[in-house]
């Protein structure tokens, strides 16, 4: 069983994911503020795949991101905005999806990502 | 009153130093001396009168044994003479016609015997008969040869004359005194009695009665009177001193024997000194003058303790009374001649104080002329005292004061010259200066003259000024404009001069409101001045011109206004940028709050399709379905904030409680906070009175500054939200302990799209201003980099439902 980090600083979001990953058969792991986020990827080592806010305070996700990129964390990542401007160019992210998402968009593109 | 007067007044009251010094020796010399003498004199009057009576009271006693042995021997002899066995023949016999006569007999023999005794003369029969006897003629015999011996007789046992020197007074002697001592009831004894005066002798004298006896039986009285002074002759010799005198007296103070004075006929004190005499502690007394005495005498004074007369009851004292005079004369002598000798000291003692006191006195006099030289002024006054005493010292602290005088003397001179100096020196610059004045006064006239040159240079600058310049007088009309006003309005130049200023405003009012401001605030000297003023020009043909417009007062040289210039500079295409820049923020804002409401739409999505999916309960959907509602009023109210803040207005109002607004939205943050480690403090004013407003507006006020408030915090920290009702308004205060806000931004932070955060769209505050303003509130931020910030918010009360 897949185990999904889920980082978003929206407690709703959380649980919302929570809920629907479950219900497909992942194992999810929250998380509301990046440097959790970093925390969890650095300890656990079973996380197979992060989906990531953008929007948070503090450490963003496209703070959270670069670092995971410098730490040559090789994690699938996909990241959730509420815009595709040009500030998220520079993520090379594997995937990309715009609020407000599809569940069901979002369930293929975990599917790809772990070569399902 | 002057220091001069005082002195003159003083001087007749002044006792010299010198004068109290030679008083104080003589009076400690004198009072001295005087106790010494009083002492002296004291004690050895103590002394003389201690030793007067010890030595006169042995004498005394010496005197009053000699008296007690002349007694004895005078008794013995009588008893010697009467044991002579002729006379106690001679008695028996006589005794022997008294046998056979009663009482009666008796008496009637002696009073016939009485009467014949005292009629007969001395050469009658019958007393010759009894003078003739052979023991008459050899007491006769003894009387003749005694000085002492004045009368000497005998008698038988019932006291009739039986043998007598002379003649006595009567024949029977039974009823004497002296006979019954002497019978004593036939027991016989010795009678020594009374001085005194005998009829039969005719003088005083002392009787000696004696019984004569014969085998154990009384058998006649022998009667002996001796003459007084004679028989204490002895006496008489005695004499100490000059005045020193022994003197016999009886138990009533009358005198017995004294030199020189008849005896009995005199006492020799009164009776309280008697009783001091005889019966006081002392053996002496003084005896003040009087009766014998005509000088003060001392007396000491011992009893004749004689049995024969104590047995009658007779008491007999010998007194040495001597002149209190002569006995003191030598201490008197002594006190004179030490009186004369402290006389002699005391005058040496003054002269010495005089010489001394002198010596003493001469330095300090000196030292004071010197004061009063000084004084007068006289510094270099020499004092003279030389001494190694402490008048010396002062001596020596007098001149250095001096010399400090005279050194502060000359510094003061000095200073004083030195005024004189800068004096003239000034008196010199203000000189200097007035030159200087006139000389600047004239180059002013040049500079006026040149003025008037650049008065046409001017009036060129004006003509090609680049902003519009628009002159009016105090009445607000017109009175020149520049080519550029007139290109700008499309008015001629004579078309506006002499119009009002309003004119050429796109709202007219606005020019005379303007006007007015500066008519208002000409009475004061400044120039009153309006700078980068934003309003709007309106042409000739109505179209309006932003301008930013600045403006003064123009004075007279004496400073009275005498018009108003107004340039405008032409801002159209300023704002033109502004509006361009003000849309790309309004970009932002529409991007901002796509992102707020993506995040519901996204959450209402995902519920909407988990409730789709299979195998999900009805309880689950039911939970979907209100989260679905809840976040669709999210982005509701993110849409009407939007909407707002384009024209934020009261929405529907309704009577509001604050304390319940604020919790709701600490509900939805606490959760958040305690995540971020901040703590929420509540002072509510409990029942805090009613608003008239729209929850969810305030909602979304309370929520932005809670927000603002967390974020100020990044490591945590502590929100105190109060609330309280201040007269017509409540109020809110939101403060954090956070980092706080620079001044300069402090300035800015109601403005809409001022931000100092990264992500902000600085549109938070300016929203929760506007509705504030909107319910008539007011909002304002106290704040200080480091220490926090306060927002207060006041709200107006709710007086009535729906006003407004």
């Amino acid at each position: 069983m897949a185990k999904i980090l889920v980082v978003d600083d929206e407690r709703e979001i959380l649980d919302l994911m929570e809920i629907y990953l479950t219900k497909k058969g992942f194992q999810v792991v929250k998380c509301d503020n990046g440097e959790g986020a970093l925390g969890i990827v650095d300890k656990d080592k079973e996380i197979d795949l992060i989906v990531l806010d953008i929007r948070m305070p503090g450490l963003d996700g496209k703070d959270v991101f670069n670092e995971l990129k410098r730490r040559q964390c090789k994690l699938p990542i996909i990241i959730l905005t509420g815009s595709m401007g040009k500030d998220h160019l520079g993520l090379e992210a594997e995937g990309c999806l715009l609020k407000p998402i599809d569940l069901d968009d979002l369930m293929d593109k975990i599917n790809r990502l772990l070569g399902k | 009153m002057d220091q001069g007067q005082t002195m003159k007044r003083n001087k007749g009251f002044r006792i010299g130093i010198r004068s109290k010094a030679v008083a104080l020796i003589l009076l400690t010399t004198i009072s001295t001396v005087s106790i010494g003498l009083g002492l002296g004199y004291f004690w050895g009057y103590r002394l003389l009168r201690a030793t007067l009576e010890e030595e006169h009271g042995q004498m005394a006693e010496m005197l009053a044994l000699s008296v007690r042995t002349l007694i004895e021997r005078e008794v013995r002899r009588l008893e010697t003479l009467m044991t002579s066995p002729a006379r106690q023949r001679e008695l028996v016999e006589a005794n022997l016609k008294y046998e056979g006569m009663d009482e009666e007999e008796k008496l009637k023999y002696f009073k016939r015997m009485d009467n014949e005794w005292v009629a007969a003369s001395d050469s009658d029969p019958l007393v010759r008969g009894y003078l003739e006897e052979e023991a008459s003629i050899r007491f006769r015999a003894l009387v003749a040869d005694s000085r002492n011996i004045m009368e000497l007789f005998i008698t038988d046992k019932a006291g009739g004359l039986l043998a007598a020197s002379q003649k006595t007074s009567d024949f029977y002697q039974g009823d004497e005194k002296w006979w019954q001592g002497a019978f004593n009831n036939g027991k016989g004894d010795v009678f020594v009695g009374d001085v005194t005066f005998d009829r039969s002798v005719g003088k005083l004298g002392i009787t000696f009665a004696v019984p004569i006896r014969h085998e154990g039986e009384t058998i006649g009285v022998c009667k002996a009177v001796l003459h007084v002074s004679s028989f204490f002759r002895s006496l008489e010799e005695f004499k100490i001193l000059g005045t020193g005198h022994a003197v016999l007296i009886d138990r009533t103070g009358s005198i017995i024997f004294h030199h020189g004075i008849p005896p009995m006929t005199m006492k020799v004190c009164d009776e309280k000194n008697l009783q001091k005499l005889v019966k006081g502690p002392k053996k002496s007394i003084l005896i003040k003058a009087a009766h014998i005495h005509k000088r003060d005498i001392i007396a000491t004074v011992t009893e004749v303790k004689d049995p024969y007369l104590s047995r009658e009851g007779e008491r007999w004292w010998v007194l040495i009374d001597i002149e209190k005079q002569e006995v003191f004369a030598p201490l008197n002598r002594l006190i004179h001649q030490m009186m004369l000798v402290v006389l002699i000291l005391g005058l040496v003692t003054l002269l010495l104080g005089i010489v001394f006191s002198g010596i003493f006195v001469k330095p300090i006099q000196e030292l004071s002329v010197a004061a009063k030289e000084v004084g007068k002024g006289d510094l270099d006054y020499e004092i003279k005292v030389r001494s190694g005493d402490e008048i010396g010292e002062l001596a020596g602290a007098f001149r250095t004061m001096l010399l400090n005088l005279k050194y502060k003397q000359a510094e003061l001179t000095y200073a004083k010259e030195q005024l004189l100096e800068g004096a003239r020196s000034l008196e010199m610059r203000v000189k200097k200066k007035t030159k200087d004045l006139l000389r600047a006064q004239e180059a002013t006239l040049n500079i006026m003259e040149d003025l008037e040159e650049s008065k046409t240079y001017i009036e060129n600058i004006v003509a090609n000024f680049l902003d519009t310049l628009v002159v009016a007088d105090l009445d607000g009309m017109i009175k020149s404009v520049n080519q550029v006003a007139v290109d700008l309005t499309g008015y001629q130049e004579k078309e506006l001069v002499g119009r009002p200023f309003g004119t050429i405003f796109a709202d007219e009012k606005e020019g005379k409101v303007l006007v007015d401001g500066f008519m208002q605030n000409l009475g004061e000297k400044e120039t009153y001045k309006l700078l980068n003023y934003e309003t709007s020009y309106k042409k000739k043909d109505g179209t309006g011109v932003p301008v930013l417009l600045s403006g003064a007062t123009m004075l007279d040289k004496d400073g009275k206004p005498i018009g108003i210039v107004i340039v405008a500079k032409d801002i159209t295409m300023r704002r033109k940028a502004e509006e361009a820049l003000r849309l790309g923020q309004l970009g932002k804002l529409v991007a901002d709050m796509a992102h707020e409401v993506n995040n519901p739409l996204m959450i209402i999505s995902g519920r909407a399709q988990i409730s789709l999916m299979q195998g999900v309960g009805e309880k689950e959907r039911k939970e979907n379905a209100k989260i679905v509602m809840d976040q669709c009023r999210r982005a509701r109210e993110v849409i009407q904030r939007l909407l707002m803040f384009s024209k934020p207005d009261r929405g529907q109002a309704k009577k509001t409680d604050m304390n319940k607004v604020i919790n709701f939205v600490i509900k939805i943050v606490e959760h958040q906070f305690s995540i971020d480690n901040i703590k929420i403090r509540k002072k509510y004013c409990r029942p805090l009175p009613t608003l008239n407003v729209n929850a969810g507006q305030l909602h979304e006020v309370i929520m932005n500054l809670f927000k603002n408030a967390a974020e100020a915090m990044p490591e945590g920290g502590t929100i105190t939200v109060v609330t309280a009702s201040e007269g017509n308004n409540i109020r809110i205060e939101i403060t954090d302990t956070g980092q706080g806000i620079e001044m300069k931004d402090l300035m800015r932070i109601f403005d809409p799209f001022f931000t100092t955060k990264e992500k902000g769209t600085g549109l938070g505050l300016s929203v929760c201003y506007g509705i504030i303003k909107v319910y008539g509130g007011d909002m304002k931020c106290m704040s200080r980099p480091g220490e926090g910030t306060t927002m207060t918010i006041l709200l107006p009360i709710a007086e009535q439902i729906g006003t407004g």
